[in-house]
């Protein structure tokens, strides 16, 4: 098998001091490999965006090892943080696109921004790829020169994407990518993820706490909850025939189109299921 | 903004009569009918067609003192906004990226500075210093900073916890990277609001300075000087204070006028201000057909 | 592609003509205009609801949904407002009331819950004194009295240990049990509707499952009609008898929500169930989804 692309050995993560200390993961354990993409899930709170950090490089990590393409990010010194975030490796979208992207800057500017930063190429390089880069994620040249606010939310999110694909990295991690989008725009970016994951060997972490959409690209899940990961496992088997209650529940719970008011019983269910296991 | 800006009356208003002010400042002294040092027999005369506005208490022409006195009642007013902008902003972005060291210092020391009683501090640095203008702007400058420092730091903080610099820190930018790319155009718009009000301040500040005899020294002309003077006079002549009070106070209410209207046009506030007008048109287009 | 089903669908479902006693609410082309920018947002809103049933509303941020409640609610932004049409708040035209009117009918015969929880209680202030405060002042209840319906409320409300979350702050509770105290709020003059506009948007799946649980079981136990919106169609069709799409002020599509869901009309209402079929859990739950 090839060399993991993100490795994750018993990471803990807490924020605070003291009595105010609050343990945000713990005993995290996780591979991932070039072309998979796995989903993670849980509550807010549940660790989800402290793991995406820890990735990153920036949560205060008190024990473990987070390696990226075999780089351990955790305890990064300034410059050496400096360094990985100008390699491009591992690269973020986050939820919200209009808090993401500076609205006193054009579109063109953001989505060069990360290469700018790099410094390597030459302006008509950079403009070059901010080109190719628009036309991968379906976006007309013509918008180029937009500020953010001028655009929809569809667009946005796909400039997002945009920025975080034009550094050429090999981890791209989500935070709730879709969930600030309405449908006809959730259905483009997961189309355009699924594309990416046809055409290239890139690594996707989903991170969202709708598992609807994670059902929707990923081949692989994780729940989070309360800080631990709970079960991790193929998408299809987590939804068909979930192991943990809080998987089960969270099964239970999330809405589809079949659901109905029998379901109300379940859940009731699963609730006290839940309670008695934790 | 700067469109919604000059739709909005109140700014339009602010801004012309700031322009005249301008243009006094500018020419004041070329237009002033008489020398405004030379005293004259005439003490104490009402507005006639020589003397449009009288004479104060040694025959010189009160207009002539206004206008002369202009260049240096606003130049210094821009004096002390002018330091204390340098002295705040700067101070105020850097405290967010410089470290916890200077972050402590600096908002000590902003915090002693707010403490500190005004007059007595000007009256502590002319004594220091020497009494001159420069020194009593300097100290004026001083004071008038902490304003500039919290606004610019509470806009810096809002900008470096956004998304999108820390989108900017995850692909290796540096701290200048960010302030020049990021930070100073969030922090434009509330300085701008700060120094338009301040501006207002400033003028007030100078002029009860002068009052105190702090700064400028008589005879040389000031706004808040024949004020001072006339002030002195009041049993003969009570109506004489009126002519550098309105000045004054024409003067900071078009400043502040101004930064309430860089606020509205810059909030969302604007679109209602704007818009009330336009809305009963069309509807009342709209109910009548 | 926007305005054409609507007209096979929707009259039939809604004719404005015949009344019915059991009517709480009845929307009959209602048009919402922006007088700023002198455009129409909401083209023609038919609904009839009755008590202890759910219509649902469809659509995205934009769409007309929450303009539509707003108008319901007498709390219409600024410089907009309802410009065709007619709502029937309990059999008495919206059109007529005046400001007292409304303040009147606010709590005590329509109730509303939004988005953000904590953006409507007061953080200073304990939850409890807040519902208190309603159970007192417009409820005319003795503070002995209102003490005990408050407790009574959050408990109907499922909130665990109502006498301690009675003496909580708001930065002290989840978004869900924020929810359950504005639910509790809403319901506690016993008005006869219930408005829930993206109630359970930013809230986790499993709590989202929970508020709307409560939100059903409220409509079965007290009779209250309720009107539910959300950008999500399977949210909505959990709970309502009848939905409406919405889609640019325009009704796209309204029937019975069986109907909707397995023949959907409209290109638009197809994507939104196409959504959930090709990216959502449908994609691996057999149709019969009963094995846990």
């Amino acid at each position: 098998m090839s060399e993991p692309i993100l490795e994750i050995e018993g990471l803990d993560v807490a924020f605070g001091r003291g009595h105010t200390r609050k343990v945000a993961l713990s005993g995290a354990a996780l591979r991932l490999f070039p072309g998979e993409s796995v989903g993670v899930i849980g509550e807010s709170g549940a660790g989800k965006s402290t793991l995406a950090r820890a990735v990153l490089g920036l949560a205060p990590v008190t024990a473990g090892s987070v390696r990226v393409v075999g780089r351990d990010v955790a305890r990064l010194s300034r410059r050496g943080r400096r360094e990985f975030g100008r390699s491009g490796v591992a690269q973020y979208v986050f939820q919200d696109p209009l808090r993401s992207l500076d609205p006193d800057q054009t579109v063109q500017a953001a989505v060069a921004e990360p290469l700018r930063i790099r410094g390597q190429l030459s302006r008509g390089e950079i403009a070059a790829a901010v080109r190719a880069q628009f036309a991968a994620v379906e976006l007309d040249e013509s918008l180029l020169d937009r500020f953010p606010a001028q655009l929809s939310g569809g667009q946005r999110q796909r400039v997002a994407v945009a920025r975080a694909l034009v550094t050429g990295p090999r981890l791209l991690l989500l935070d709730e990518p879709v969930s600030a989008l309405d449908s006809a725009n959730r259905v483009r970016i997961l189309q355009l993820l699924e594309r990416l994951r046809a055409t290239t060997d890139i690594t996707l972490l989903f991170i969202s706490h709708d598992l609807g959409s994670i059902a929707g690209v990923t081949d692989r899940t994780i729940v989070l909850n309360r800080g631990r990961i709970v079960e991790d496992g193929p998408t299809a088997r987590v939804i068909t025939a979930p192991r943990h209650p809080y998987t089960r529940l969270l099964v239970g719970s999330a809405p589809t189109l079949s659901s109905g008011a029998a379901d109300r019983a379940r859940r009731a269910r699963l609730r006290a299921e839940l309670a008695a296991a934790s | 903004m700067i469109e919604v800006l000059l739709r909005l009356t109140s700014a339009r208003i602010a801004i012309g009569v700031l322009l005249a002010i301008a243009l006094i400042t500018v020419f004041g002294p070329v237009l002033a009918p008489y020398d405004p040092l030379q005293g004259s027999d005439l003490t104490l005369a009402g507005p006639s067609a020589q003397h449009w506005l009288g004479t104060d208490y040694t025959g010189r022409d009160v207009l002539s003192r206004i206008l002369a006195g202009a260049p240096l009642s606003i130049l210094s007013t821009l004096e002390v906004t002018g330091i204390a902008l340098v002295l705040g902003t700067v101070p105020g972005i850097l405290s967010v990226y410089l470290g916890s060291v200077f972050e402590w210092v600096s908002l000590r020391l902003i915090d002693t500075l707010v403490a500190l009683p005004f007059l007595v501090f000007a009256v502590a640095m002319t004594a220091l210093l020497g009494n001159g203008i420069t020194q009593a702007m300097i100290a004026v400058g001083l004071l008038v900073a902490p304003l500039f420092y919290r606004v610019a730091r509470a806009a810096t903080l809002t900008v470096a916890r956004s998304q999108y610099v820390e989108a900017a820190v995850l692909a290796g930018a540096s701290t200048g990277w960010i302030v020049r790319r990021h930070v100073w155009a969030k922090v434009l718009p509330p300085i701008a609001i700060t120094l338009a009000t301040t501006l207002g301040v400033g003028l007030v500040v100078i002029s009860s300075l002068t009052f105190l005899g702090i700064g400028v020294q008589p005879p040389a002309p000031t706004w808040g000087g024949i004020l001072a003077s006339d002030l002195d006079y009041l049993p003969q002549k009570a109506y004489a204070p009126l002519f550098p009070a309105v000045i004054i106070l024409v003067t900071v209410l078009a400043f502040s006028m101004l930064a309430d209207a860089i606020r509205d046009a810059a909030g969302q506030s604007g679109r209602a201000l704007v818009g009330a007008k336009v809305a009963r048109a069309n509807r009342a287009r709209r109910v009548a057909a | 592609m926007t305005q054409a089903p609507a007209i096979e669908s929707g009259p039939a479902v809604a004719p404005a003509t015949d009344a019915h006693p059991d009517d709480v609410l009845v929307l009959d082309d209602v048009r919402i205009h922006d007088d700023l920018s002198d455009t129409e947002l909401v083209h023609g809103v038919s609904l009839r609801l009755r008590r202890g049933r759910v219509v649902g509303i469809v659509g995205e941020s934009g769409s007309g949904k929450s303009l539509t409640c707003r108008a319901v609610l007498g709390i219409l932004p600024d410089l907009i407002e309802v410009s065709g049409g007619s709502i029937t708040l309990l059999g008495r035209d919206a059109a007529t009331l005046t400001r007292r009117d409304w303040t009147t009918l606010r709590g005590a015969s329509i109730g509303a819950v939004f988005q953000d929880p904590a953006s409507y209680l007061n953080p200073s202030i304990t939850v409890g004194r807040q519902l208190h405060e309603v159970l007192r002042v417009r409820g005319g209840l003795s503070r002995k009295d209102a003490h005990r319906r408050a407790v009574e409320l959050f408990d109907a409300v499922h909130l665990r240990e109502p006498e301690q979350v009675y003496r909580q702050y708001v930065h002290e509770l989840s978004g869900g049990m924020l929810q359950r105290v504005l639910i509790a709020i809403a319901i506690s003059l016993d008005p006869e509707i219930l408005i829930a506009d993206e109630a359970t948007t930013a809230l986790d799946a499993t709590v989202q499952a929970e508020i709307l649980d409560l939100l059903a079981e409220l409509t079965e136990r007290l009779g209250l009609a309720l009107v539910l919106v959300s950008h999500d169609l399977a949210v909505v069709a959990q709970l309502c008898d009848e939905v409406l799409v919405l889609r640019d002020g325009h009704v796209v599509e309204q029937g019975p929500t069986t109907r909707i869901l397995h023949d959907p009309q409209d290109d638009y209402t197809r994507l939104l169930v196409a959504e959930h079929e090709q990216y959502g859990l449908e994609r691996y739950l057999t149709p019969e989804p009963s094995r846990v």
